[in-house]
């Protein structure tokens, strides 16, 4: 397993640089006209997408035929990629909590959004990935990249059903918890589909 | 403890268009088998299947000394593959790879797989897009020669690669079966290079397998024989494999040269390669 | 130990081998009670299939010219060099038996095959 992580983060770090540098000025650009925490999600969904991008180009180069032959399981394969999401996610809402904090030290402001940013980021994240990492193995690439696309638009919007349901069904007004809430969910769901991959996917090709 | 590195039986795997069909064979330990066949004909589904790479939907497989039916990670150390084309992400150097196997491979021998890309001067700190063919393959083989593996199997490995390459390629799996318990399956399209170094040959047609012969066995006692109509009516139907009429008259395939030679002394009769060998029973009537 | 192999003279290479390491134990070339290389070493220098050498070894086993210790390799048996060279001369009368009766089918005459015998003989100094 170790090996594989191994392998992710060079080839993953080998074009993340650039990546990486170019969200962060949007980033800081977008933040002035809205609110500088929105650093946070804009740095960690692309970051963790990095991993749909592994899973793909595997497919392509041949590693993961090649994968199989190691002396890793077919589970280990699979987790090693839910693994290295978690890995980016939370390193991206750090860096962005970090961008964030700089420019409210140097602008000497507040930032009342940074909770609702962070849970976005887990939420939109944890939920996304759930439906991508599958359909990265399953499908084949094309299908894959539309499936990525549907993946953050559904994400969204079941964000945005969550809250109201929440709100009026539950009838909980209260946002921090409401996050807290939907966050617990997201991670529920990421664990089940984890899971569900581990044991179910058989045919890599 | 098994004579055998490899066992078959009767291993199975149906596509919409395509039948892996009861193929059996074994590897004896010590020994190389080749694989021949046209493209299609389930070399690759076959080595596959060994692998567990695709799922076969029945037949056993047993694998050095492995009583289980299914490979486990500790049968997985001791088996080095080697596939067409690219094995590795370009991105990384053989330096950063050596690092991703040594995590992964317990018995991982960092100083033998230096040693090696040395020998076939392979750098280590250079990207492995910018290898050429020839390069990756050496690098592949290097791997797969560096984890204490007892049985490399390599599927048309030596593909696309030029002559001299290959002499070297050779060499080094001749080296590989010196120690006893070593063995070798490679599948090839390059007869010539299963000429040299196999012992046993197994060919696959659409599916089956056709015949699992000592490479011996097929050089010197199979046989072409070459006569005209009249000649090829006297014939007794269970001397021919298989026959094909060309322009100029018959060719037929024997298998049991010294004999036949007494039995139709007027006939000519030639030796024959494991490329012209595979065409007749490809192209050739029964 | 030098042993030339013809790829394309037809005969099996198992043959080859068997017949040069004959014809070395018989001209004392081969020393009784000498190691020969193991199958493996033979095969990887000769380039040729480690059955071939198998196959060759066994025969000399059978035909007495070599002995095999478990473990330990195929030496050179105590032959008895009379043996091995009522061998190789009942193989030269089976080869001349062809040649008189090629020579009779044809009308040659025995002083003719005496003169190329001759010069064969001469040719081989």
């Amino acid at each position: 397993m170790k090996g594989l992580l191994l392998k992710d983060f060079y080839t993953t770090k080998a074009n993340i640089l650039v990546a990486l540098l170019s969200c962060v000025v949007m980033a800081i650009g977008l933040s002035i006209v809205i609110s500088p925490s929105v650093v946070i999600i804009l740095v960690a969904i692309p970051l963790s997408m990095t991993v749909s991008s592994t899973i793909i180009s595997d497919k392509k180069n041949k590693w993961t035929q090649f994968a199989i032959t190691l002396p890793v399981t077919k589970k280990q394969i699979i987790s090693s990629k839910y693994i290295a999401y978690l890995f980016w996610t939370v390193l991206g809402m750090l860096v962005g909590s970090l961008v964030c904090y700089i420019i409210l030290k140097v602008t000497n402001s507040t930032d009342e959004y940074i909770n609702m940013f962070m849970g976005f980021s887990i939420i939109i994240s944890l939920l996304s990935g759930s439906f991508i990492i599958p359909c990265n193995f399953i499908l084949p690439e094309e299908n894959s990249l539309i499936g990525t696309i549907l993946a953050y638009s559904m994400t969204s919007g079941m964000l945005a059903l969550f809250i109201y349901l929440i709100k009026k069904v539950i009838g909980v007004s209260n946002m921090n918890l409401t996050l807290l809430i939907i966050c617990s969910i997201s991670v529920i769901v990421y664990l089940i589909s984890w899971y569900i991959s581990q044991k179910k996917i058989k045919n890599f090709n | 403890m098994s004579n055998y590195a490899l066992k078959l039986t009767n291993i199975t795997k149906k596509y919409d268009d395509f039948i892996l069909d009861n193929v059996s064979f074994n590897v004896p330990k010590g020994n190389i088998v080749g694989l021949i066949g046209e493209n299609g004909a389930g070399k690759s589904t076959t080595l596959n299947s060994i692998l567990d790479i695709i799922e076969r939907d029945s037949g056993n497989v047993f694998i050095l000394d492995s009583e289980k039916n299914k490979i486990s990670n500790a049968t997985r150390e001791k088996i080095g593959v080697v596939f067409d084309g690219n094995n590795f992400p370009e991105d990384l150097t053989p330096q950063k790879l050596n690092n991703v196997l040594k995590a992964i491979y317990s018995n991982w021998e960092e100083q033998k797989f230096y040693e090696l890309l040395e020998k076939f001067s392979l750098p280590k700190n250079k990207k492995i897009k910018k290898f050429s063919k020839g390069m990756k393959m050496k690098l592949s083989i290097s791997v797969a020669l560096s984890h204490k593996a007892q049985l490399l199997i390599l599927d048309e490995a030596t593909s696309g690669l030029d002559p001299v390459v290959r002499d070297d390629i050779l060499d080094i799996l001749l080296d590989f079966v010196q120690e006893e318990n070593n063995s070798i399956l490679m599948s090839s399209h390059i007869t010539s290079d299963l000429e040299k170094i196999a012992d046993y040959i197994i060919f696959i047609h659409k599916g089956k397998v056709i015949f699992e012969e000592t490479k011996d066995n097929l050089i010197y006692n199979y046989g072409i024989m070459k006569c005209k109509l009249k000649e090829f009516n006297d014939i007794e139907k269970k001397d021919i494999i298989r026959y094909r009429k060309m322009d100029y008259g018959y060719e037929i395939l024997i298998k049991n040269k010294k004999e036949l030679e007494k039995k139709y002394p007027n006939v000519i009769m030639d030796n024959i390669k494991i490329e012209d060998i595979m065409l007749m029973y490809v192209k050739g009537e029964k | 130990m030098e042993i030339i192999i013809s790829n394309s003279s037809g005969v099996p290479i198992y043959e080859q081998i068997r017949e040069q390491i004959k014809a070395k134990i018989v001209s004392n070339e081969l020393k009784s009670g000498e190691l020969l290389p193991s199958i493996r070493t033979l095969a990887k220098d000769l380039r040729c299939s480690v059955i071939t050498t198998k196959n060759a070894y066994e025969e000399l086993v059978r035909d007495g010219y070599v002995v095999t210790i478990p473990s330990k390799g195929f030496y050179v048996a105590k032959v008895n060099l009379d043996v091995a060279r009522e061998e190789q001369l009942n193989k030269i009368e089976s080869l001349l038996d062809t040649v008189v009766t090629l020579a009779k089918t044809n009308n040659i005459e025995k002083k003719t095959i005496t003169e190329i015998l001759d010069i064969l003989y001469e040719e081989e100094k």
